[in-house]
């Protein structure tokens, strides 16, 4: 179980951030924090792995304190045994693949759990068990250089795992993989979680991310919790008037005698639609909107090029 | 005195002056990278200061603080029977504190232009600052370690003002083939001022050369793994 509750303030330019959160994640649960962008996901994900120190809280991985403002406790990222998936992966270069996940595991210090630390031959077979389930075995005397986006992610996975983390962390790890390989990676993650039983949680912008993977998901907006459940739940909810909004450029207005026709532009595609009095007052074009439409019967015509 | 002794003094001195600076310009550059803001400007006036300062201020310093005459003189000659005034220890220790800025700058370069997540994702696999520096920071810093090196012994051939001030002019001791350059001139003899010349000229032009093509390649080979 990892209990988070933390409060920070971020001095900016504009205006002053408030990062104020409180949630549970349960032992092999998969998480999500889902949230736009400056939604303070990614600060949180660094303040469990000890990367950015809270303003006060607490965060308490099983029995043993991370964090704690009251008692004055604050282990080092070194520490805090979390795996950590950056976004542009960190991997080291100099570093074959199979060399690349034998630093995380050298850098377990053999404290309790693990059977593998310290001993020779387990940590190899330790690290041939890794290199098999991430699909790496082939690539082991690759350096990172010479692989693909796809290849370069399972390999930030393996090392990350290769930690025996009692909290995997991801920060937008498919951000920037193309979309099969991004669907191929969702399948590979899962089962990876799966067979390592990891507790995890990860940061997404995503929706496809939350729909294919996710136990639970929060929803961060400005720094807070604004709701958490299931993906299902939570989404849906959020349209439950059954109404579809989306965003629009405006391209052009124009007037006839009995109307306003406005051309948008909505998801690559060009569409008019005329528009009453009152809802065109105040437009221009060039300005973003949101619309909504109340009927949608949507027909399959084929799959997205990409 | 041969001919040859004020080359090999300064190839010397040059060598000895790298190494020594090469490890401690990677202590110095990793502590002022880690540094967060505040003193960090102050430092890095104080690193580039010899950049900016004539030498003979510097070797004119040096040779009041360890004249046998001053504490630190007296010191040193008092419990470890040394000089440094007009030894080649002397110009050694000079010469390192001359040449930091040219192997700290590169080095500083370097590790602040490291994507930070190289440190982080080191330190979240449990490793120090000490071996995430020597196992993955260095490495990812390699062609600004080789500029830093070859920057400081090209440096160091052609240093002037300070042998002259602390080291003097002692054959075999300290007087190095640029002092010998001017000895020669001094004396009218202008055949061996030619040679000793045109043999630092060439050589410093060669290592010059080399750190340029090193680094082309470098920058070549980081462009292809991108493509």
């Amino acid at each position: 179980m990892i209990e988070v509750s933390v409060k920070k303030k971020f001095r900016n330019v504009h205006q002053d951030f408030f990062l104020n959160v409180d949630f549970e994640v349960k032992n092999r649960e998969f998480m999500f924090l889902f949230g736009e962008s400056g939604a303070g996901k990614t600060t949180i994900l660094r303040m469990i792995a000890g990367l950015e120190t809270p303003d006060s809280g607490m965060i308490r991985v099983d029995s043993e304190v991370w964090y704690d403002s009251s008692r004055k406790i604050n282990l080092t990222p070194q520490k805090r045994k979390t795996g950590f998936v950056f976004q542009d992966y960190a991997l080291f270069d100099n570093m074959t693949v199979r060399q690349n996940i034998e630093y995380a595991v050298h850098g377990r210090s053999g404290q309790g759990k693990s059977s593998h630390a310290g001993l020779g031959k387990d940590k190899k077979e330790f690290i041939a068990s890794i290199l098999l389930a991430t699909g790496l075995e082939e690539l082991a005397f690759q350096f990172p250089c010479n692989l693909s986006g796809g290849q370069m992610q399972r390999v930030a996975f393996a090392r990350a795992i290769a930690r025996r983390p009692s909290v995997f962390l991801l920060d937008e790890p498919f951000s920037s993989l193309d979309l099969d390989s991004r669907n191929k990676m969702h399948e590979e993650l899962k089962q990876n979680i799966r067979d390592f039983s990891l507790t995890t949680i990860l940061v997404t912008h995503d929706y496809s991310d939350v729909f294919k993977m996710a136990d639970r998901v929060i929803l961060l907006k400005k720094g807070e919790i604004i709701d958490t459940g299931k993906p299902s739940e939570i989404f849906l909810a959020e349209s439950r008037e059954n109404q579809f909004v989306l965003q629009a450029e405006i391209l052009e207005i124009s007037r006839n005698e009995s109307a306003n026709i406005f051309t948008l532009l909505i998801g690559g595609n060009v569409i008019k639609i005329s528009v009453s009095e009152s809802e065109a007052k105040g437009r221009s074009a060039g300005e973003t909107i949101m619309v909504a439409s109340r009927t949608f019967h949507p027909v399959i015509v084929g799959r997205e090029k990409s | 005195m041969s001919f040859w002794e004020p080359l090999f003094l300064s190839i010397k001195l040059a060598i000895l002056t790298t190494c020594i600076l090469f490890i401690l310009g990677i202590l110095i550059s990793w502590g002022l990278a880690s540094l967060k803001s505040g003193c960090k400007p102050f430092w890095e006036v104080i690193i580039n200061l010899p950049l900016m300062l004539p030498p003979t201020v510097l070797g004119f310093y040096l040779l009041i603080i360890f004249s046998p005459e001053n504490t630190v003189g007296k010191f040193l000659q008092y419990y470890f029977q040394s000089r440094l005034v007009f030894t080649f220890e002397g110009l050694l220790f000079a010469s390192v504190l001359f040449n930091i800025p040219f192997m700290v700058n590169p080095l500083l370069a370097g590790l602040t232009n490291l994507p930070s997540t190289l440190k982080e994702a080191s330190s979240t696999l449990g490793k120090s600052g000490f071996v995430t520096l020597i196992r993955v920071l260095l490495p990812a810093i390699r062609p600004s370690l080789a500029s830093g090196c070859i920057m400081t012994f090209a440096h160091t051939m052609g240093e002037f003002g300070v042998v002259m001030m602390i080291g003097g002019n002692i054959p075999g001791e300290t007087r190095v083939a640029s002092i010998a350059i001017y000895n020669e001139v001094e004396a009218m003899n202008y055949t061996n001022a030619h040679y000793y010349s045109a043999i630092m000229l060439t050589f410093i032009l060669l290592v010059l050369l080399v750190l340029q093509f090193a680094n082309r390649n470098t920058s070549r080979g980081k462009k292809m793994r991108h493509d």
